[in-house]
């Protein structure tokens, strides 16, 4: 079992189809909509993942088959979620954090 | 949780919907409809609700605020953007047999 499943990979797919038709939808309100798309990153979610790896003895090789070599910590994508917090001029961008593998690195729609 | 925001602070700017579940690293033909529905409650659903209630209340001005605005953000996954792509393909070696 290789992939995300796919009840996660949909509902996942579906968080930026919402974020993508609400930003459309409050257009001109000034209220901005965007998604971020983490790759693999140390959380409360994927200790599970971290728990297995350690028992194996296999810790530093989670996150080696992305361009960065590591996995992310969640304070990276913490960082990622304030600058969109912030005033910027940006909307429905969906934002990939994943060290450089898979996704796009900005997909922009509607620009 | 938004009426909470606009009772204690009058205003409501920046909505953090970061809240999700894996659900599980099973097979298309494992997984249990109620499985799959949870899930999307979760990591979905949740989202739709963020979007509906914080984006009213973003649009509320009063005597804090004099300029309607916000910013509602969302965690996605690249397992979003192209199938497969979630954090099991990133390790592998990593996951127990039948399970993540």
């Amino acid at each position: 079992m290789r992939d995300a499943a796919a009840h996660y990979s949909a509902s996942k797919a579906a968080v930026i189809n919402i974020m993508q038709t609400s930003a459309f939808q409050l257009a001109g309100t000034n209220v901005r909509c965007n998604a971020i798309c983490p790759g693999i990153t140390e959380t409360g979610m994927t200790s599970r993942l971290w728990e297995a790896a350690k028992k194996r003895g296999t810790e530093g090789k989670i996150g080696q088959i992305n361009p960065l070599k590591r996995a992310a910590v969640s304070d990276e994508i913490a960082r990622v979620a304030l600058f969109l917090g912030s005033d910027e001029y940006v909307l429905i961008i969906t934002l990939s954090c994943s060290g450089g593998k898979r996704g796009k690195l900005m997909k922009m729609d509607g620009q | 949780m938004v009426q909470e925001a606009l009772d204690k602070y009058a205003r409501l700017d920046i909505f953090f919907a970061n809240a999700g579940v894996l659900g599980g690293a099973k097979l298309v033909g494992d997984i249990a409809a109620e499985e799959f529905m949870e899930t999307m409650r979760i990591n979905t659903l949740s989202v739709f609700l963020a979007a509906k209630y914080a984006g009213k209340a973003m649009q509320v001005v009063g005597r804090e605020k004099k300029v309607p605005g916000g910013s509602i953000i969302a965690t996605a996954s690249t397992a979003g953007v192209r199938s497969g792509a979630g954090a099991s393909i990133y390790s592998p070696f990593m996951l127990p047999r039948g399970g993540g």
